[in-house]
Parts: C-alpha cells; sequence; structure tokens
C-alpha cells in the first residue's frame, strides 16, 4: 500500500485505530442481532472450548462466549461515552469558570476541591461513591462522573488561564464584549478543544475502570455481560477452560487501544496542524 | 493648545512575581494632543508594552492616573461602556495570538461591528465586509481560515475589528515586530493612510527607530520603566539630548541623518 | 498581574515551605471532607441499603446513629473530624472491629507492593527515559512507543490474571496467593505483582524522565562539560540524571495514587490480604465506616507524599515552584 507509507506517524495511528474501533463496533451491534444464542441464557452445552459453532467457546452455563463478549462491549462503551461526556461537560465549565475567576474566593475554594478530589486513586474514589449508590448501572456511571470531572476541571482550569490572558481576548474586552460574550464565543471554544483531546484519552481510562469496578464485583453484577464482570466469573476456571476469561480480556485491551490510538493520533495531529 | 486625549500623569506599575517586585514602569508622564501620532521607542524590558497596556486599562497602575478622553481609564475586568470601546483601541505585537483561531476574520470584524455599532447581523456583515477591504483583505481572505493567514494578513484584520469601535485614540504596540521588512513597510503606510483619513490619535511603540521616525509626530524615548527624553520626531533624533538617545541613535544606520521610509510626517 | 503592595501576603509568598505545608493541611482537610461526603451525599440512603426498606424506624435510628449520620450535618461533620484527628475511625459494621485496627492490620502487605514496585519502577524507567532522550527518534523510540501503548491500554487486573497463569500455575515459579510480612519471605510473593504493576508504570514514568533529559540536554552547562571532557559515568549521573530528577520526584504525588489504586486491583487477582482488599470488600458488604476511614487514610497519604516531595523540590531548587 504505497499510500499508507506517504502517511505521517499520527495519521497512521489514527487511521489503524478507527479501523479497529470500527471492527469492534461493527461486532457489538451486529453479533448480538445475527447470533441464535442468547447473551444471558444458556442453550449450549457448557465449557466447550473454541470452535467454528463456538468462537470463543461457551461457559459454565453454556452462555456463547463470543455473543456474551460483545454484548458486553457495546454495554461498556455506552457507559464509557456517557460517563466521560457528562464529566467532559461539568468538569470543562467548572474549569473555566476556575480559570476566569483569577484569586477569587469562590475560584480558590473549588481549586481546593478539585485538588483534593483528584488527590485520591481514581478507583478507590469510585468505589466509594459505588458503596452508597450499589453495584449497578447507575452506580458505576454515578460513581465515575462524581470522581471523573474534576480532572476535566484541571485541564480546562490550567488552558482557561492561558487564553484568558491571550491577546484576543483582552482585545474582546477592549471591544467592550460582555463577561458572557468573551467567555461563550472567545474563551470556551479554544478550552473546548483541548478537554476534547484529552477526554478521548479519557475513555480509554474509563472503560477500562468500569470494567475493573466490574471485576471486583463492585459493577455491574451478573447475568448481565459485562467484560470485567466476565473476567471475574471466568477466573476460578482459568485452568480448565482458560477461555470465559482470556478472550473478554482480549476484547477489551482491543477496545482500549483502538481507543488509545485514536487519542495519541489525535492528539499529536492537532499538535502539529 | 487643544485639550490633550491622552494624559499620563506619574504613572507607576509594578509586577510581584515569586521572585520579588517588578516595577515596569517608574513615574510616566505623558500627552497625546487629538489626531497626534505619539512615537514610544526604547529597547526591549523598558516597559513600553506595560505603559500601553496601562493606557488602554489592561493593567492597573499602582499609583499615578491615565485619563483618556476627559475620563479615568477603567480596567478592562468590568463592564467597559460602548463609549470606552469607541475611545480607545489596541493593536497587540504578536499576530498569532491577537485573533481568535476560532473565528474567521469576516466573523471576528462583524462581531465587534455588531456590538459596537448595535447593527443587525447582515448589517453588521456588510459593514465588516468594507473594513476589510479598506484595509486590503480580499473578500476571500475574508472568509479564511484565521489559521491559514499570513502574519501581515492578520495584523490588518486586527486594525479593521480595532476600527469597527470607531475609536479615537489606536494604541499600536510594535505591530510590525513580528512581520517581514516589505510587509512591515505596508502595514506602516496603512496606519498612516488611517491616521490622516480618520483624524485619529496613533500611539505607536517600537524599538525601530526608522519606523517611528516615519509614522510620529513626537516621540519619547524610554529607558528602564522612564522617559529619559521627548520632542517633536526630527529634534530628538537629528539632535539627542540624552546619552542613552544617542546610543540608540547611532546604533541604527541612517536613522539619524535620512529618513527611512520616504518623506517625513507633517512638522507643526 | 497587577498585584496590591507588599506586606503580609509577600512575607507568606517568600517562605514557601510554610506556604506547601499549609496547603497540604488544607488539601488533607478537604480530602477528609471528601470521604466525609461521599457517604453524605452520594445518590442513595446507606441506611436503607444495610437494613432494606422493610425496617423498623428504631433500627433506622439506631443504624443511623452507629454510621454517624444521627443530627445535622455540621455535627455530624465536626463529630467526624474530631474523631479522625484522634485517630479514631469509627467501627465497623460487618465484624464490630475498630476500623484503625483494620487499616493497620492490613497497611503491611499494601506498602511493602507499593515500596517494592517503586523500587523496581525506577529502576527500570531511568535507564529506560535515558535511552529514549538520547535517540528520540531512533528504532528503539518507536519499539517503545508501540509498546507503551499496548501496555496501557491492557486492563491492570488482565494482565495479573494472565500473569498468575503463566507464572503461577503453568511454570510455578510465583506462589498463587497470599503473603507474609517477613523479610526475604516477602519478596516471593511480592515479585510478581510489583512487576504487573510496573508494566503499566514505566511507560509514563520513562515518558517523564525523558522529557525532563531532554530539557537538561538544551541547558548550556552540558555543552561546557562535554568540551571539557567530563568522564561518562560522571556525565550520566552528574549533570543528566540529577538535574533531572526533581520533574519525576514533583509527580511523587500522582504516582503514589497510581500506585495505590493499582494495588487495590492486583491485590484482589493476587490474593494478597492488603488495604485495597479490604476496601473491596467493606464495599460489598456495605461496610461503611471501613469504607470511609480506608479513603480517608488514602486520601491522606497521597496529600502527604504531594507535600513532602513538594518540600523536597523547593529543596533541591529553591528557585522552582513559584506559581503553579
Ligand atoms: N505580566 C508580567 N508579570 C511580571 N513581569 C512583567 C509582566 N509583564 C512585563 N513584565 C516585566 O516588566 C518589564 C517591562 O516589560 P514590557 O513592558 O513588556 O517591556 P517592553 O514592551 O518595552 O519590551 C520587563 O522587565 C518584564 O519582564
Ligand atoms: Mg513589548
Amino acid at each position: 500500500m504505497r499510500w499508507a507509507s506517504r502517511l505521517k506517524d499520527a495519521d497512521r495511528m489514527f487511521l489503524i485505530g478507527a479501523l479497529l474501533l470500527a471492527l469492534i463496533v461493527l461486532a457489538s451491534a451486529l453479533a448480538p442481532i445475527l447470533s441464535s444464542f442468547d447473551p444471558v441464557r444458556g442453550t449450549s452445552p457448557p465449557m466447550r472450548a473454541p470452535s467454528a459453532g463456538h468462537l470463543f467457546g461457551t461457559d459454565n452455563l453454556g452462555r456463547d462466549v463470543f455473543v456474551r463478549a460483545f454484548a458486553a462491549t457495546r454495554l461498556d462503551m455506552m457507559l464509557a461515552v456517557v460517563a466521560v461526556g457528562v464529566s467532559l461537560i461539568v468538569g470543562t465549565l467548572v474549569g473555566a469558570v476556575m480559570g476566569m475567576g483569577g484569586r477569587s474566593k469562590v475560584s480558590g475554594f473549588l481549586n481546593l476541591v478539585v485538588d483534593s478530589i483528584n488527590a485520591f486513586p481514581f478507583i478507590v474514589l469510585a468505589l466509594g461513591v459505588v458503596a452508597v449508590v450499589g453495584p449497578s448501572v447507575p452506580g458505576v456511571l454515578s460513581a465515575i462522573i462524581l470522581t471523573g470531572w474534576a480532572r476535566y476541571a484541571r485541564v480546562a482550569r490550567a488552558r482557561t488561564a492561558v487564553i484568558a490572558d491571550a491577546d484576543f481576548v483582552n482585545a474582546a474586552r477592549l471591544l467592550g464584549y460582555g463577561r458572557s460574550r468573551v467567555m461563550i464565543r472567545h474563551v470556551f471554544p479554544n478550552v473546548y478543544s483541548e478537554s476534547f483531546a484529552f477526554a478521548l484519552s479519557e475513555l480509554v481510562i474509563v472503560i477500562l475502570a468500569i470494567a475493573s469496578l466490574s471485576f471486583l464485583g463492585a459493577g455491574v453484577r451478573p447475568p448481565t455481560p459485562e467484560l470485567g464482570a466476565m473476567i471475574s466469573e471466568g477466573r476460578i476456571m482459568l485452568t480448565r477452560a482458560w477461555w470465559i476469561s482470556v478472550f473478554p480480556g482480549a476484547v477489551l485491551a482491543l477496545a482500549a487501544l483502538s481507543i488509545q490510538l485514536i487519542a495519541d493520533g489525535y492528539e499529536r495531529m492537532t499538535r502539529y496542524a | 493648545m487643544t485639550e490633550p486625549i491622552i494624559t499620563v500623569a506619574d504613572l507607576h506599575v509594578t509586577f510581584a512575581t515569586p521572585r520579588g517586585d517588578v516595577p515596569a514602569v517608574r513615574g510616566v508622564d505623558l500627552v497625546v494632543a487629538p489626531g497626534e501620532t505619539v512615537g514610544i521607542v526604547g529597547e526591549s524590558g523598558s516597559g513600553k508594552s506595560t505603559l500601553a497596556r496601562a493606557i488602554v486599562g489592561l493593567v492597573d497602575a499602582q499609583s499615578g492616573s491615565v485619563t483618556v478622553d476627559g475620563r479615568p481609564v477603567r480596567p478592562v475586568h468590568g463592564r467597559r461602556s460602548r463609549a470606552d470601546a469607541a475611545t480607545v483601541q489596541m493593536i497587540f505585537q504578536d499576530p498569532y495570538s491577537s485573533l481568535n483561531p476560532r473565528q474567521r476574520p469576516i466573523d471576528a470584524v462583524a462581531e465587534a461591528v455588531h456590538v459596537c455599532q448595535r447593527l443587525d447581523r447582515k448589517a453588521s456583515r456588510a459593514r465588516a465586509m468594507e473594513l476589510l477591504g479598506s484595509v486590503g483583505i480580499s473578500q476571500a481572505q475574508c472568509r479564511m481560515k484565521t489559521r491559514s493567514l499570513s502574519g501581515g494578513q492578520r495584523q490588518r484584520v486586527s486594525i479593521a475589528r480595532a476600527l469597527a469601535a470607531e475609536p479615537k485614540i489606536l494604541v499600536a504596540d510594535e505591530p510590525t515586530s513580528a512581520l517581514d521588512q516589505s510587509i512591515a513597510a505596508s502595514l506602516l503606510n496603512l496606519l498612516r493612510r488611517i491616521q490622516s483619513e480618520r483624524g485619529i490619535a496613533v500611539v505607536f511603540i517600537s524599538h525601530d527607530l526608522g519606523v517611528v521616525r516615519y509614522l510620529a509626530h513626537r516621540v519619547y524615548v524610554m529607558k528602564e520603566g522612564v522617559f529619559v527624553e521627548d520632542g517633536v520626531t526630527v529634534d530628538v533624533f537629528e539632535a539627542p539630548r540624552h546619552e542613552y538617545t544617542r546610543t540608540l541613535v547611532s546604533s541604527v544606520p541612517g536613522a539619524g541623518t535620512t529618513v527611512a521610509h520616504g518623506h517625513a510626517p507633517a512638522q507643526e | 498581574m497587577p498585584r496590591r503592595r507588599a506586606g503580609f501576603t509577600d512575607v507568606w509568598r517568600r517562605h514557601r515551605a510554610v506556604q506547601i505545608v499549609a496547603r497540604g493541611v488544607a488539601v488533607s482537610f478537604i480530602v477528609a471532607t471528601v470521604a466525609f461526603s461521599v457517604l453524605r451525599f452520594a445518590p442513595g440512603d446507606p441506611v436503607l441499603a444495610i437494613l432494606g426498606d422493610q425496617a423498623t424506624p428504631s433500627a433506622v435510628t439506631a443504624m443511623r446513629a452507629k454510621l454517624g449520620l444521627d443530627g445535622n450535618i455540621f455535627v455530624q461533620y465536626l463529630r467526624f473530624l474530631g474523631h479522625a484527628v484522634r485517630g479514631d475511625l469509627g467501627t465497623s459494621i460487618t465484624s464490630g472491629v475498630p476500623v484503625a485496627r483494620i487499616i493497620g492490620d492490613s497497611i503491611a502487605p499494601t506498602l511493602s507492593l507499593v515500596a517494592m514496585t517503586a523500587i523496581l519502577a525506577l529502576i527500570f524507567s531511568v535507564p529506560l527515559g535515558l535511552r529514549l532522550a538520547l535517540a528520540p527518534e531512533g528504532l528503539f523510540s518507536k519499539v517503545f512507543r508501540v509498546a507503551a501503548s499496548l501496555s496501557l491500554a491492557m486492563p491492570g487486573f488482565f494482565l495479573g490474571l494472565l500473569a498468575l497463569l503463566l507464572f503461577a500455575i503453568r511454570w510455578g515459579v510465583a506462589p498463587v496467593a497470599g503473603f507474609t510480612s517477613t523479610f526475604p519471605g516477602a519478596l516471593t510473593y511480592l515479585w510478581l505483582p510489583a512487576l504487573v504493576i510496573c508494566a503499566q508504570l514505566v511507560p509514563i514514568l520513562a515518558r517523564v524522565f525523558r522529557a525532563s533529559v531532554l530539557r537538561t540536554l538544551d541547558e548550556e552547562f552540558i555543552e561546557a562539560a562535554i568540551v571539557r571532557g567530563v568522564s561518562r559515568p560522571r556525565f550520566y549521573w552528574h549533570y543528566l540524571i540529577r538535574p533531572s530528577i526533581a520533574p519525576t520526584i514533583a509527580l511523587l504525588g500522582y504516582i503514589t495514587g497510581q500506585l495505590l489504586g493499582a494495588s487495590v486491583m492486583i491485590e484482589m487477582v493476587f490474593s494478597m490480604p492488603g488495604i485495597g482488599t479490604r476496601l473491596v470488600r467493606a464495599v460489598t458488604t456495605r461496610d461503611y465506616p471501613t469504607v470511609q476511614g480506608i479513603l480517608l487514610v488514602f486520601g491522606v497519604l497521597v496529600v502527604l507524599i504531594t507535600t513532602l516531595s513538594e518540600l523536597v523540590i523547593k529543596r533541591l531548587d529553591p528557585r522552582a515552584g513559584g506559581d503553579r
């Protein structure tokens, strides 16, 4: 492929990531529709090794691991996108307010809150939230949003402080633009583009965190198909039926890798544009 | 003599930094008459930009006063009135940070027209197109992405945006120092034309004596936060009284004798 | 930014050490507040979660008191802080043991794992970062970039599971589970989990170290040293590694956080009886006082290390810091 060698490194990474992600999304969209196997009720003989009929084998309850793995991927990706989207919006807004606030009392207080939330290991604080809300889909979502927004706030705060000092913002102030106009039309759009790049890289971390919580039994609970929970369920059968854990783990790693490549590529593309 | 449009009296500006206070402007007096072009020259770090920012209200004075068009200048962090915007506007040194990268030239200027002149969307865009045309930006360039404009084009867009407010004063902080020489020259011509056509006062800052000589009626020479000399341009350049001015003039071949860019400005 | 004149704030600014410590204390308070708030402000009612919605009002009242959830929120907060400062973190509702004791009993495996990992991570990432900095565009750097992407996209617990499967089960070169706190014996339990965490930590650290070496390489004294013909080992240590270490230390707080988070996962995978395992058990059994206590300890630990590393950096380079 001659055109491929002409691409820049960043473009190539982005492309490979996008292709990989497209494949995974396609598989998770189609697997539950096209396959006759039910992701929750087992209808096949249990613990069968991978074969043409069951690409990833079957688990101890006779469920097809392939169908389950991709149904799980769909759930994990949707949860991650929602969680990242909400934290991105909330965190960036708060961070922008903080960055504009300079040395005011409100932004000083918000600074402390953001730094303190970020002081916690992400997964630890998320576990704390799950303890209250309960191990469930809403539990996972609120855990990740309540602990995640502060990281976007930190990124947006730093970026806003830079942008708020830029000459085009000074020009806007000199022209008598109102505070909200300066914020919405001039500061925010320039902060947002960087926050978006950050969100892409966060998507990887959040997908892994969702799976991690579920792996620990503090996330989405069986029998709902979820990658971390599947890996955890297969754990005790690791020596007898490795495929029950290993295939979901591989799908999870590939999904994370594809997004990682997209995020890295995007970041480098926008940096050198 | 007419009432000055800018009066700066005993201005001090100090920056507090983690390594201690930095006095950037240390007692400066300056007057600018309506329609006059005043040059400020001095080496880098002498406090020119800080003074410029104090005049428009982008930094606060530590003591002293800045009166613009009969009123004390208002810090831009509060709400500025339309009258404030129509008094003084500024052109910045770095063309790459003085335009919002998310706006095309037409949008940036139309926004300024819309806010400052209270025109509706359509009228704003038409007026913006006119302004951009008058500073030499073509119709096609108006709709280009800011990212793809050159430094000189960006400065022209900045000028058009400033003119949208129809200010009485334009403060230009080294608007040409990031540009190639020929491009700088045409930008200077543009500034000259604007100054004479609109009769606005211009405070022109530069470390390039030739450029100041070409534009300014009067000049102030700044060093370490204070003015060491001021006067009518030709006098200062041809018979410098202060040691520092003499070194400045002698270090620029030709600046003291011939005029770098053709004809000298009208003299009093 | 223009600022007001000298005065109290100036004295404050000059004594950065005082400032760093004060900030550390302030953040500790807010960290404690976050640990406190999780129970109170996360959606859902812990009392009903424990007792079920059929509970009698008197049982509910009793449980509220037991969890410290009775009375005005402000009173609750002061009570919580007052107890925490004296080392009283409440009592586990599942076992009746004081939370402080639970933490004391399970902190040894966690801290050993964290320490072991930190040492291994430094041993790997310093030479790696140096190698990357000296040839930033070479094949080595490309391979590193790919490997780093791969390992960062790998779920840590899955990596641990694979390591367990291969090293412990297949090849039998590591124990499958457990921990002992005797010195050389602990190493047999620690090396594999520590390596698993390193697989994800080293790429990050090596990148940070590479960046600071690159910055150091730009400075003039490097050229001077080369011109003077300083000996190789001396050159590396004195002129490259030592001046580049400060930015890595600056990240120590962040790294501790990462390590503690990773240790939660890895302790579970390797069945180590550490705080992480305790925390997960407390979460799944809704043992709120224990959850709250462990959150507090983890948060304060990170703040403590961040504060210490800021002080160390201030020692190393008195000009460093300033506005963050
Ligand atoms: N925001 C700021 N914070 C701290 N010091 C500053 C700031 N802006 C300018 N200075 C200092 O003030 C002095 C004058 O700077 P400036 O006005 O930019 O000079 P010039 O425009 O003549 O080059 C310099 O020593 C500069 O370092
Ligand atoms: Mg300047």
